[in-house]
C-alpha cells in the first residue's frame, strides 16, 4: 500500500472513538428499554389478578370486587368511531385540497404553518375550546358528540399533515402520466392518487386515533364523567372513557383500586397495541403495490 | 418473439441498397471492359464510342455509392463487419471507377490501333486481356459473395499478368527496333498493354478488400507490414 | 426517413428552383438534378404541429427563446441538444403539461392542424390528442389490462374494451408477450416491456401526435432496439416527436432533427443533412462531440 505523506490516518483513535460512542448509544437504548419493561412488568404484576371477564363486563362500583370497566371500554369505542367519522373526511379532504388544488403562494404557506402549529398545541386547550364551543355554544352538553368533535379538532392537524405526506409520496410519474392521458384533476385523484396514498393515509389515521384513545385532559374539560354506570345509547348521551376511568381509580386511596387501575392500563395498552399493529400490517400489505 | 431483435433492420436495408449499387456498377464496368477489348480487337469504332459515352454512367454510380456510404456512416455509425463493408465499398468504388476509366482509354485508342492490329497478335496482349477480364469477373464475384477463397485465387493471377506485361513490353521494344518507321503507331500498344495491366491490378485490389472484409485481415502491402512489425519487435526488446 | 427512391427513377422530376442545396429528398446529393420533389409543398400543407415564436419562463428563468418550427405528419422528429437546452421543456409545451408546474409563463403559439392549443382550448382535450411517454417507465399500479384501458375510460370510451387493449398492445409490439397475462400486475414486467406498455396506454386514447421524452434512456440496449423498432412502425399512423440525448438514436430513427442550445433552436433539417453537412458550426461541434 502506497503511503501518502499527506494523510494522518489515526485509525486506532478513530476506531476507539467509534467504539465508545457505540457503547453510549447502546446504553441509552437499553436504558429506555429497561424503564419501559419495568413499567410494564409493574403494571402487569399489579393488575393481572384483577383482569377477568367480569372485570371487562361490569360497571364501576364503590366496591372493588364488583368494579368493572365496561362502560369505559364502550365509551372509548364510541368515542373513537365518532371521532374518526368526523375527522377523517374533513382531514383527508383538506389534505387533498391543500396538496392538489390550492394555488401555491404565501396564503397557502400561511395555512400550512398554522396547521403545523395546531398539531403541537397542548390537548387541554382543545378541551377548553370544546367546552366553550361544543358544550355551551352548540348546546351539545356533555355528550359523546361534544367529546368527539373536540377530539376530532385535536387530531385533525395530524391527519391533514400525514395525509398530505402520503399524497406527496405518490410517484410523480403516475401523476404526470395520468394527466398526460387527458384526465381531469379529479379523475387523477380518484383513480390514482387516493388508491396509492390510501395506505399512508390510513396509517396516519390509525396513529392519530391511537393517540386520541389515550387523551384524558380534553375530555375532562368538556365534562366526561368519571362514574358512569350505564352504556351510552346515542351520540348525545353522557359517557366516560378508559383513561378517565383509570385516572379515577388511581385517585382512590384503597390499594385494590390501584390494582384495578393497573388492570385498566393493561386493557388500554392492549388496545393501543392492536391499533399500532394494524397500522404496521396495513402498511406492509400495501408496500407490495408501491411503485418501484 | 414479436419483434426481430436485430435492431438494425433499417441499417440492413441501407446496406442492401449499397450492395445493389455496387453490383450495378460492377456489372457496368464489366461490360465496359468487354466492350473496350472487343472494340479494339475488331476495330469497332461505334462500339468504342459507346464505351466512351457510358463512362459517364460509371462516374454517376461512383457518386451514388460514395453518397450512400457517407449516409450510412452518418446515420448508423456501423461497427465490425458492417464498418469493414463500408470501408471496402468506398475503396472498391474507386477501383471500379478507375477500371472504367482504363476501359474508356482503351476505347479511345481504337482508331489509333487500327493499323497495328497485326502487331497485336505478336504480343501477349490478348492473353493478358482475357486473363484480366477473368480476374475482374472473379473479384467481383468474390466481393458479392464474400468468398475469400475465390479472392485469393485472383491474387495468383495478377502475378501472371504482370509477367505477361513485362514480356509484351520487351516484344514491343523489339518490334520498334525492327520497324522504326512505324514507331508512332506502335507506341500506342504500350498504352494498351499498360491499361490492361492496370485493370488487372485493380481487380487484385478488389480481391484484397474481400479478404479484409471477410477476415478482418489487411493483406495489402505485405512488405511494409512486415517491416513495421519487425521494427516494433526491435523496440521492445 | 423518407424512403430512398430508386436511383434510376428520380430523374424525371421538375427542377422547381435553382436552389440545389436543401432539397432534402431521400439520400441523393441533388446538386446535379436539382430535385426538390415537392418538399416545399409538403412543408406548408402537412405541418402537423407548428410552433410560432414560443417563449417560456420558469419563474424568471427564460428557458425557451423565440422558438419557431414545424413538425410534419407521419414523421419522426428528434429534438437533440445538451442538457438544459430546453428540449424537454419545449416538448412539454406541446401538450400543455408545463401548466401543471407552478410559476411558469408561456408566450407564443402552438398549433396542431392549424388550431391553437392554448387559446380557447381545454387542456384535457389537448392532452388526449397529443400523448406523452416519459423517460422513466411509469405504469400505474394496476393490471396490464387496466393500465391500457384507463385513459380511454376516463375519456368516455364506449366501445369494445378487449379489442382496444389488444389493438394498442399490438401497435406497441407487446401483445405477444403479455396476451396470456393481461390481469397480471404491470410492475411484473421488465423495464422495456413497461415502457412499451406506457406507449400502449398512450395509444389507447387515440392521439394524433405522440411525444416521447428520452424514452429509451432507462432501458438496456436490447430493449432500446425493440423500442426503436416500435417507433419506426408507429410513424405510419402517428406523428412522433422524440427528445433524445443519444445522437446515434436520432440518426437511426428520425426523419428530421432539431438541434437546441441554451433555449434557442439552432438548426432544424432532414436528419441526413444535419448529420452529414450541418449548416451551423455549433451544430457540428455538438454532433461531433466537441462539446455538450
Amino acid at each position: 500500500m502506497q503511503q501518502n505523506g499527506q494523510f494522518d490516518e489515526r485509525l486506532k483513535q478513530r476506531r476507539r472513538k467509534g467504539l465508545i460512542l457505540g457503547s453510549v448509544f447502546f446504553v441509552a437504548t437499553v436504558f429506555g428499554l429497561v424503564v419501559l419493561v419495568t413499567l410494564i412488568v409493574d403494571v402487569v404484576i399489579k393488575g393481572a389478578q384483577w383482569l377477568d371477564w367480569e372485570f371487562l363486563t361490569s360497571f364501576p362500583s364503590r366496591n372493588p370486587e364488583n368494579a368493572g370497566i365496561y362502560s369505559a371500554i364502550v365509551g372509548s369505542a364510541w368515542m373513537i368511531v365518532l371521532t374518526a367519522l368526523i375527522s377523517v373526511p374533513i382531514g383527508v379532504a383538506s389534505a387533498i385540497y391543500l396538496e392538489e388544488y390550492a394555488k401555491r403562494g404565501w396564503f397557502l404557506k400561511l395555512i400550512q404553518i398554522n396547521i403545523n402549529n395546531l398539531a403541537g398545541i397542548p390537548s387541554v386547550i382543545f378541551g377548553i375550546l370544546g367546552l366553550a364551543v361544543f358544550v355551551r355554544l352548540f348546546a351539545l352538553e356533555r355528550s359523546l358528540l361534544a367529546g368527539a368533535f373536540t377530539m376530532a379538532l385535536l387530531i385533525l392537524p395530524i391527519i391533514i399533515i400525514s395525509s398530505q405526506e402520503a399524497l406527496r409520496a405518490v410517484p410523480s410519474g403516475v401523476r404526470e402520466s395520468a394527466f398526460a392521458l387527458g384526465a381531469t384533476r379529479w379523475q387523477v385523484i380518484w383513480s390514482h392518487l387516493l388508491p396509492i396514498s390510501a395506505p399512508g393515509i390510513m396509517t396516519g389515521v390509525i396513529l392519530s386515533l391511537s393517540r386520541a384513545i389515550g387523551e384524558t385532559a380534553p375530555l375532562i374539560m368538556i365534562g366526561a364523567l368519571t362514574f358512569i354506570a350505564f352504556l351510552p345509547q346515542s351520540a348525545m348521551d353522557q359517557f366516560t372513557v378508559l383513561p378517565i376511568q383509570i385516572f379515577n381509580w388511581t385517585s382512590r386511596p384503597q390499594p385494590e383500586f390501584q390494582g384495578l387501575a393497573a388492570a385498566g392500563i393493561i386493557v388500554l395498552m392492549i388496545a393501543l397495541f392492536i391499533m399500532n399493529l394494524s397500522a404496521i400490517l396495513l402498511r406492509n400489505y400495501f408496500e407490495r403495490y408501491r411503485a418501484q | 418473439m414479436a419483434i426481430d431483435v436485430h435492431s438494425n433492420r433499417h441499417l440492413d436495408e441501407e446496406l442492401v441498397t449499397l450492395r445493389r449499387l455496387l453490383f450495378e456498377m460492377s456489372e457496368l464496368v464489366d461490360e465496359q471492359v468487354a466492350g473496350a477489348i472487343d472494340a479494339v480487337s475488331n476495330c469497332d469504332v461505334e462500339l468504342a464510342h459507346r464505351v466512351r459515352e457510358r463512362d459517364d454512367e460509371v462516374d454517376k454510380l461512383e457518386l451514388d455509392v460514395d453518397h450512400q456510404c457517407e449516409r450510412i456512416l452518418a446515420l448508423f455509425t456501423p461497427v465490425a463487419v458492417d464498418l469493414r463493408l463500408i470501408i471496402s465499398a468506398v475503396k472498391v468504388n474507386t477501383d471500379l471507377e478507375r477500371i472504367g476509366d482504363h476501359a474508356k482509354n482503351l476505347a479511345k485508342n481504337t482508331q489509333k490501333l487500327e493499323r497495328c492490329l497485326d502487331l497485336i497478335e505478336k504480343t501477349r496482349i490478348r492473353e493478358m486481356a482475357d486473363e484480366a477480364r477473368g480476374m475482374l469477373h472473379e473479384a467481383q464475384d468474390a466481393f458479392m459473395k464474400q468468398d475469400r477463397v475465390l479472392a485469393r485465387e485472383v491474387l495468383a493471377h495478377d502475378r501472371h499478368v504482370d509477367r505477361l506485361h513485362d514480356e509484351t513490353l520487351k516484344t514491343i521494344a523489339g518490334i520498334i527496333r525492327a520497324q522504326p518507321e512505324r514507331a508512332d503507331e506502335i507506341v500506342h500498344l504500350v498504352n494498351m498493354s499498360k491499361s490492361v495491366e492496370r485493370i488487372a491490378d485493380h481487380a487484385k485490389n478488389i480481391a484484397e478488400l474481400v479478404v479484409f472484409l471477410v477476415e478482418g485481415v489487411d493483406i495489402r502491402h505485405r512488405g511494409a507490414q512486415a517491416a513495421a512489425a519487425e521494427e516494433a519487435g526491435n523496440e521492445t526488446s | 426517413m423518407t424512403e430512398k427512391t430508386a436511383a434510376a427513377g428520380d430523374t424525371g422530376v421538375d427542377v422547381e428552383t435553382g436552389d440545389s442545396s436543401r432539397g432534402g429528398v431521400s439520400g441523393f446529393r441533388n446538386d446535379e438534378t436539382g430535385v426538390m420533389s415537392g418538399d416545399r409543398a409538403r412543408d406548408v400543407a402537412t405541418a402537423k404541429v407548428r410552433v410560432e415564436n414560443l417563449d417560456f419562463w420558469y419563474g424568471t428563468h427564460h428557458v425557451l427563446k423565440s422558438i419557431t418550427l414545424d413538425v410534419r405528419a407521419n414523421e419522426v422528429t428528434a429534438f437533440i441538444g445538451p442538457s438544459g437546452c430546453g428540449k424537454s421543456t419545449l416538448l412539454r409545451c406541446l401538450n400543455r403539461m408545463n401548466e401543471l408546474i407552478p410559476d411558469t409563463r408561456l408566450e407564443g403559439r402552438v398549433l396542431i392542424d392549424g388550431r391553437d392549443i392554448y387559446e380557447n382550448a381545454d387542456p384535457v382535450m389537448v392532452r388526449r390528442r397529443i400523448g406523452m411517454v416519459f423517460q422513466k417507465p411509469n405504469p400505474f399500479p394496476k393490471s396490464i389490462f387496466d393500465n391500457v384501458i384507463w385513459g380511454a375510460l376516463v375519456n368516455g370510451y364506449k366501445g369494445d374494451r378487449d379489442e382496444l387493449v389488444e389493438r394498442c398492445l399490438r401497435q406497441a409490439a407487446l401483445w405477444d408477450e403479455v396476451k396470456d397475462r393481461l390481469d397480471d400486475q404491470a410492475y411484473g414486467l421488465s423495464g422495456g416491456q413497461q415502457q412499451r406498455l406506457c406507449i400502449a396506454r398512450t395509444l389507447a386514447v387515440q392521439p394524433d401526435v405522440v411525444l416521447m421524452d428520452e424514452p429509451a434512456s432507462a432501458l438496456d440496449p436490447i430493449a432500446t432496439a425493440k423500442l426503436e423498432e416500435t417507433i419506426l412502425k408507429l410513424k405510419q399512423r402517428y406523428t412522433i416527436v422524440v427528445v433524445t440525448h443519444n445522437m446515434q438514436q436520432a440518426g437511426r430513427i428520425s426523419d428530421r432533427t432539431a438541434f437546441f442550445y441554451m433555449g434557442e433552436l439552432i438548426e432544424m433539417d432532414d436528419t441526413e443533412q444535419l448529420f452529414t453537412r450541418p449548416s451551423k458550426k455549433r451544430t457540428e461541434d455538438y454532433i461531433t462531440g466537441r462539446f455538450g
